[in-house]
């Protein structure tokens, strides 16, 4: 059996890797490295581990098939993200058959970013107090946040996934951040002294 | 090490979670992927075969090796080859 890739490679030199030799350890590098966090971005969307098992086999298996079109213009993770979400936000939309992002993603004046104290009554909660409140809001807010603060994406390419300007983008993750803050205060009421 | 905030301490959590379907789902991926190697060798085999035999069945001769490009002075076979300069051009109008 060809081996051709080792865990010190980066993955574009995996990639290409596996482009001239199809080995299998080329697949089981790049797998072991994106499988979790494309499973756990299913699960958390799609609600139904058997739906997620599904998605994920199709979304790497899309991966592989196209790898060759990668194009390097953005981070291989990007690339992988953008299916994962893309799949999930299609099959949503499929069987709720209406958009998961509102209209007001729609005509949205150029937003200002809210200062960093905004954002850390969310990034210190407990893991388990944000599972609830990620369960309990919408999917379009759950999505975006998801990849803000989980996966990193800058605000330029949540808009190129999601196909929406950048100020729309800015507008739904101040809304969606507005909304988890409202529902965890709803879930966790902090008893009165 | 890298800032954890809530969402990667819960994407964490996760990969520890579901580690035993990821490998299931491992595994069923490499059938899958097998399978699409298999066909990819198939069709790379014997659909040129397939072209050949059906050119050869309908009356065409089987494509040779050589190409004209390997003799470029060769007429490939023809009778009948076109102008190869002004001196033929000149015939072709009388």
């Amino acid at each position: 059996m060809k081996q051709t890739c080792n865990k010190d490679m980066k993955d574009i030199e995996v990639i290409h890797s596996y482009l001239e030799s199809q080995a299998s350890n080329c697949f089981s590098l790049l797998y072991n490295r994106y499988a979790t966090k494309i499973f756990s971005k299913c699960i958390s969307l799609l609600k139904d581990e058997a739906l997620a098992k599904d998605a994920t086999q199709e979304i790497f298996t899309k991966i592989f098939l196209n790898l060759s079109r990668f194009g390097e213009k953005s981070k291989f993770s990007t690339w992988v993200y953008s299916i994962t979400y893309n799949y999930c936000i299609d099959y949503i939309r499929k069987m709720k058959k209406q958009d998961i992002f509102s209209d007001e993603m729609e005509k949205v004046a150029d937003v200002a970013d809210d200062g960093p104290e905004v954002d850390e009554e969310l990034l210190q909660l407990e893991v388990r107090q944000l599972r609830e409140v990620l369960d309990e809001i919408s999917v379009g807010d759950k999505t975006i946040l998801l990849m803000k603060y989980q996966d990193d994406l800058s605000i330029k390419d949540i808009a190129e996934i999601l196909g929406k300007s950048e100020s729309a983008v800015k507008m739904q993750i101040k809304r969606a951040k507005e909304r988890a803050q409202k529902t965890k205060r709803e879930l966790f009421r902090e008893p009165y002294p | 090490m890298e800032n954890m905030n809530s969402f990667k301490l819960l994407e964490q959590e996760d990969e520890e979670r579901y580690k035993p379907t990821i490998d299931q789902i491992k595994s069923d991926l490499n059938g899958s992927m097998d399978l699409f190697r298999f066909i990819g060798n198939i069709v790379e085999i014997y659909v040129p075969r397939f072209f050949d035999m059906m050119v050869v069945t309908s009356g065409g001769g089987k494509l040779k090796t050589n190409t004209p490009h390997d003799h470029p002075h060769s007429s490939a076979g023809r009778d009948d080859h076109g102008p190869t300069g002004p001196a033929d051009l000149d015939r072709g109008t009388r």
